[in-house]
């Protein structure tokens, strides 16, 4: 089986990857050469999404449990379809069997958030307990999986651990949305989708190590693979909060300015990535031109809202014009590495897809809607890769491997392994310093005396 | 006469030893250790209970504080190997033009290869030290005799601490370490020890083999 195609094919279909054609792929890398394009950021960079995307619908599908909204069930279905994405990640690498244990398994702990869900809308208390008794034992069961599938029974022990603090996450979610929290229930999101990027970080390395020659002896983890990862996480989920955020503007929803504020919060930490290549100048501006696509969002949900055609169709220009400024800005400060035709072309897929999800979720296609979501979530990480690759292409410097090609040369001398041959040479060095000493003693004693 | 020389003999010896012994030196060659502000933030769990929920009393469901991954990561100041005598300043180290991985010049210091992790931090960070110079015995001169469960202390320069544990101890020739694996990221919190071991190799100016030990964050 020729696992890279499979992995790169089956969990990623053809409209999740970027559409630009013309985006600078450089060959795998090599020591002097950084690139985010290696077969192992690769599957960092897919499990990553993955991984994120499963918290991030996770949470939105408990949120929709618990108000008994009309798109619970489309929600519910977009989480299934990411589990089936994610199974055939596992498989492309671990095989066929071990990807249908995995889904097993995970299917199983989306079912035990289900019953918590249940149970809480109930108000059944024995059957919330029940729910998270079955979600501790998901630590044992993951880390069962990954023991099996990597050999390796402290790697799974940590990276168990880390689920486990998922699992946890989501409860806080939902608890917190439950209790009418939103803003500490969007904390709760945005930490969690964060967090799987991490356990992303740590099961590409894991597998990475286990098989380096199916992944051309690259490492997950580079200072050119971190600036893709983090690019990926912070603009996949501002798609996904994005999108949440106008269904909850159309919807009239009491979530809705928590949501808009996780937007904020996700544009800050954008534009303080932005800010760490290219200045504290270049993040503000960033700053300023991506909130300014986020109002033409807003104008579009509030048009929608109001059955304001022309308003609609003045919020699509005004997104159309900012494709151009904002192409032509990402070219300027990557000195031409990111092209602007690219770069815009990816932009008006991202405003199709949000655009699309909004209208069909609007007209109640929630299928469709979430589908949209999906794709536009997806989508980022063909733009982060975008990016990353022209960032790193003109910084190489600056993200230049940062390990040692050799080990340390921590001896100079012979101590340990002929200590004895050193402890005969300073008897003897010390016998004839101490027979020179006595003899310019005497010499000293000699001469005194004559005195 | 004889005994003279003899006592002026042991004189010399016991000067010798003191110089050799691995002593202290926290306070000597301190560089300017600067603590990124991430030490020890635990998490905890409790609940705030900003909003309780007050229409459904029995529900019991509480907002609460948000979970985060624990950092530990810490700029290491000191370490301390109680089971090898090991009591010294850590220096920072980064990489020779060569490509290797720096190492301070005192003999008697350890070096972090401050390019890579802190230790705490997930992934794996590096201290190396010598095993001997020309002279006498290095800092890591004991660092084999370690064993499984034996602790290392790290301070930084507030005095916070941090206790690994061995979870292994390997030794490759110099030229075919697993240089990813020692350096390279991992989930779990390590802290590999690095010196020298094996035969001098006078030609090479390098004893052949490097010896790793690895150990891992208790917490």
């Amino acid at each position: 089986m020729n696992w890279k195609r499979t992995l790169v094919a089956a969990p990623l279909s053809a409209a999740l990857i970027f559409s630009a054609a013309g985006v600078p792929v450089s060959a795998e890398a090599s020591d002097s050469n950084p690139s985010v394009d290696t077969a192992a950021v690769d599957l960092r960079a897919d499990l990553g999404h993955l991984l994120s995307e499963h918290a991030f619908l996770a949470i939105e599908a408990m949120r929709n449990g618990a108000d008994g909204s009309e798109d619970f069930q489309a929600s519910v279905d977009a989480l299934k379809s990411n589990t089936k994405d994610l199974s055939k990640a596992i498989a492309s690498v671990y095989g066929d069997e071990a990807g249908q244990s995995f889904k097993d398994m995970w299917s199983a702990h989306i079912g035990y958030f289900v019953d918590y869900v249940n149970a809480t809308a109930e108000g059944n208390k024995e059957a919330k307990q029940t729910a998270l008794d079955n979600l501790s034992q998901y630590r044992e069961d993951f880390s069962q999986f990954l023991e099996t599938a990597t050999d390796k029974r402290l790697e799974a022990g940590s990276l168990a651990d880390s689920l486990q603090m998922h699992v946890d996450q989501l409860i806080g979610a939902f608890d917190s949305y439950a209790a009418e929290d939103y803003q500490q229930a969007y904390k709760h999101e945005r930490e969690a989708i964060g967090h799987m990027h991490m356990v992303a970080k740590g099961l590409s390395s894991a597998v990475v190590d286990q098989m380096p020659d199916q992944f051309n002896n690259t490492m997950a983890v580079t200072p050119a693979g971190d600036l893709r990862a983090d690019l990926g996480k912070l603009l996949s989920e501002h798609a996904g909060i994005a999108a949440i955020a106008m269904q909850n503007g159309i919807e009239g929803t009491a979530d809705f300015e928590a949501s808009t504020k996780a937007l904020s919060g996700n544009t800050e930490d954008l534009s303080a990535a932005i800010a760490s290549v290219y200045g504290e100048d270049a993040g503000k501006k960033f700053e300023d031109m991506w909130s300014e696509h986020i109002g033409y969002f807003v104008d579009y949900v509030n048009a929608t809202a109001e059955e304001d055609e022309k308003a609609k169709q003045e919020a699509m220009d005004n997104l159309k014009m900012y494709k151009e400024d904002f192409s032509a800005f990402i070219e300027e400060a990557t000195g031409g590495n990111v092209e602007a035709s690219a770069m815009a072309e990816g932009l008006q897929t991202h405003v199709n897809q949000l655009i699309g999800a909004f209208d069909s979720y609007a007209n109640g296609s929630y299928d469709e809607a979430f589908s949209q979501t999906r794709d536009a979530y997806g989508h980022m990480y063909g733009a982060a890769k975008l990016l990353s690759s022209g960032i790193v292409a003109q910084n190489s410097d600056k993200f230049a491997s940062d390990m040692p090609s050799e080990m340390p040369d921590t001896g100079m001398g012979t101590m340990a392994e002929q200590n004895n041959d050193m402890m005969w040479a300073w008897i003897l060095g010390a016998g004839v310093f101490a027979l020179a000493a006595l003899a310019a003693i005497r010499k000293y004693t000699t001469a005194n005396h004559d005195k | 006469m004889w005994k003279f020389i003899s006592i002026l003999l042991l004189m010399l010896l016991v000067s010798c030893g003191q110089t050799q012994s691995t002593g202290s030196f926290s306070q000597q060659d301190k560089d300017e250790v600067q603590v990124q502000g991430e030490v020890t933030q635990k998490t905890d769990g409790s609940a705030e209970n900003k909003n309780g929920n007050q229409n459904n009393d029995q529900l019991e469901t509480t907002s609460s504080s948000v979970i985060k991954d624990p950092s530990y990561g810490i700029v290491p100041e000191t370490i301390k190997i109680d089971s090898i005598g090991v009591d010294s300043a850590v220096e920072k180290v980064g990489l020779k033009d060569n490509g290797q991985m720096g190492v301070p010049e005192n003999f008697r210091l350890t070096g972090w290869f401050d390019r890579g992790s802190k230790p705490g931090e997930r992934g794996s960070a590096v201290i190396d030290g010598h095993v001997d110079d020309k002279t006498g015995p290095g800092v890591f001169f004991d660092l084999e005799d370690m064993k499984k469960g034996d602790e290392v202390e790290v301070f930084n320069d507030e005095g916070d601490k941090l206790v690994f544990e061995v979870v292994d101890k390997q030794v490759f020739p110099m030229n075919d370490a697993p240089v990813e694996d020692i350096f390279g990221y991992t989930s779990r919190r390590m802290l590999n020890l690095v010196t020298c071991t094996g035969t001098f190799d006078h030609s090479k100016g390098s004893h052949l083999d490097r010896l790793v030990v690895y150990t891992e964050l208790k917490e």
